[in-house]
């Protein structure tokens, strides 16, 4: 068990290092994200149009323009891994690969999060939306939800990295995989930017827990076929 | 082998015709006209077959990719490969009668219902395997992504309609005209309905074995190409 953390950790630890130096794909994620909501405001008009549909435009904006963006970090962490032969290391290696792959979540998920803040604040400051009301609600649904994005992106950008396309299969193969966790993150954003209780959101947060239990378990299990040579 | 295997099941494809040709029968003359929806009712008869058809062709691919991860045999990979073509032409037909139904008798082509959402989403989860199998070129790598792919895609299908229910629950019901289940349908509508589902089942056996048998044949081929630039 100590030796499963270990691993999983020296993970983390690489990838969040190898970003630190190149800062190759947080800066990228977080401008497309600023991008994508920022087109958005174009196309439904200032602030997510107006009245009651407003909020629900913030929110499926949102969280479309961290799907899109996030695609970009998936596929480098994976990308990565495959230009500098991480694949054949990491089965090489005597670990256990459900830590190889916790381990990639974890740093997806950490990177997608950093994007998330700015992205809150942005849509704080150009939608005029109300992040401040619950901004505690509002970061367990982000946490739940990124770590679904994460848990599946990972396994997916996993195979889809070494397809013939490339990155380009990886929107294909996750997005109608992710259905179930954009509807619920858009759900619970929704209710609490609206000032909504607990009550709004917590079916929807339970949902997401389980995508991300059911995703992180079946992905642990099958990982060691993705690196298998 | 293969003359072996084809003489086997040779008089499959003639069965299958022969119920075929009798499901299409009684779905236009055996079965009455329904009251209410008129003769588009009688796509029915396609529809539901197809559906019930690619449910159980997503549910074998997940069968056979477990059994491929367990056993490494590479014919369960191939007859994943063919259940799943087959499934996303059945669910394509869903698709389209679907909507062919829906316009006269509900008056929209679509609609975010529950069950049709679900379909839609199952049907771009199996064409996202079908293509990460078409852009593979390593066998073995191939089998084992697409195994990963059938499973984790078989699994998520439940959470999907969960969270699509919930969805729609949120905004007003489409007005579905329900019938009162199985058991109120008349008999001449249950004879079009069974010969219906045994027909498509037929069929859909028959695709698979031909589609596992070309499969099977361009493995050869592969491997032949193989041998021949390795030599």
């Amino acid at each position: 068990m100590k030796r499963f953390f270990s691993v999983l950790l020296a993970v983390v630890e690489k990838d969040l290092r190898l970003e630190w130096r190149t800062k190759e794909s947080l800066l990228v994620m977080v401008v497309f994200a600023l991008l994508v909501l920022t087109l958005f405001s174009f196309a439904f008009g200032p602030g997510g149009g107006s009245g009651e549909n407003a909020r629900a435009v913030q929110a499926g904006v949102l969280w479309i323009s961290f799907l899109f963006a996030c695609v970009i970090g998936l596929s480098r962490t994976m990308g990565v891994e495959r230009e500098s032969s991480g694949f054949s290391a990491m089965y090489a290696s005597p670990s256990d690969p459900s830590a190889l792959y916790l381990g990639k979540v974890v740093s997806v998920a950490v990177l997608m999060g950093i994007m998330e803040l700015a992205g809150f604040a942005v849509l704080a400051v150009l939608y005029q939306a109300d992040v401040w009301k619950s901004t505690g609600a509002l970061a367990l649904v982000a946490v739940s939800a990124t770590i679904g994005i994460a848990a599946s992106g990972t396994l997916f950008s996993a195979m889809s990295t070494r397809t013939r396309t490339r990155e380009v299969l990886l929107p294909v193969l996750m997005f109608p995989a992710l259905v179930p966790v954009l509807i619920a993150a858009v759900k619970a954003t929704e209710a609490h930017l609206g000032g909504g209780g607990w009550a709004d959101s917590r079916d929807w947060i339970r949902l997401m827990l389980v995508y991300d239990v059911v995703f992180l378990v079946a992905a642990s299990m099958v990982f060691e076929y993705i690196l298998e040579e | 082998m293969d003359r072996k295997e084809r003489g086997a099941f040779g008089w499959l494809p003639i069965l299958t015709l022969c119920v075929l040709a009798f499901a299409i029968f009684a779905d236009l003359f055996i079965a009455g006209t329904d009251r209410l929806q008129g003769p588009p009712q009688r796509i029915f008869y396609i529809h539901v077959p197809s559906a019930w058809v690619a449910f159980f062709a997503f549910f074998l691919v997940f069968v056979f990719s477990i059994k491929y991860l367990v056993k490494r045999n590479p014919d369960d990979d191939i007859r994943a490969h063919a259940c799943a073509e087959a499934g996303v032409v059945f669910c394509t037909l869903v698709l389209i009668t679907g909507p062919i139904w829906a316009r006269p008798v509900w008056g929209v082509w679509w609609t975010w219902d529950a069950r049709l959402t679900t379909t839609l989403i199952l049907w771009m989860i199996y064409v996202g395997y079908v293509m990460l199998r078409a852009y593979m070129t390593e066998l073995e790598q191939r089998a084992r992504f697409a195994a990963v792919m059938g499973i984790v895609g078989f699994l998520n299908v439940p959470i999907v309609h969960m969270s699509v229910e919930w969805w729609r629950t949120l905004h007003p019901k489409p007005v579905v005209i329900r019938s009162g289940g199985l058991r109120e349908l008349p008999d001449s509508m249950h004879v079009a309905l069974w010969s219906s589902l045994l027909a498509f089942t037929l069929l859909f056996v028959c695709f698979v074995r031909k589609r596992a048998q070309i499969e099977r044949l361009n493995v050869r081929v592969e491997e032949a190409r193989a041998a021949r630039e390795g030599g």
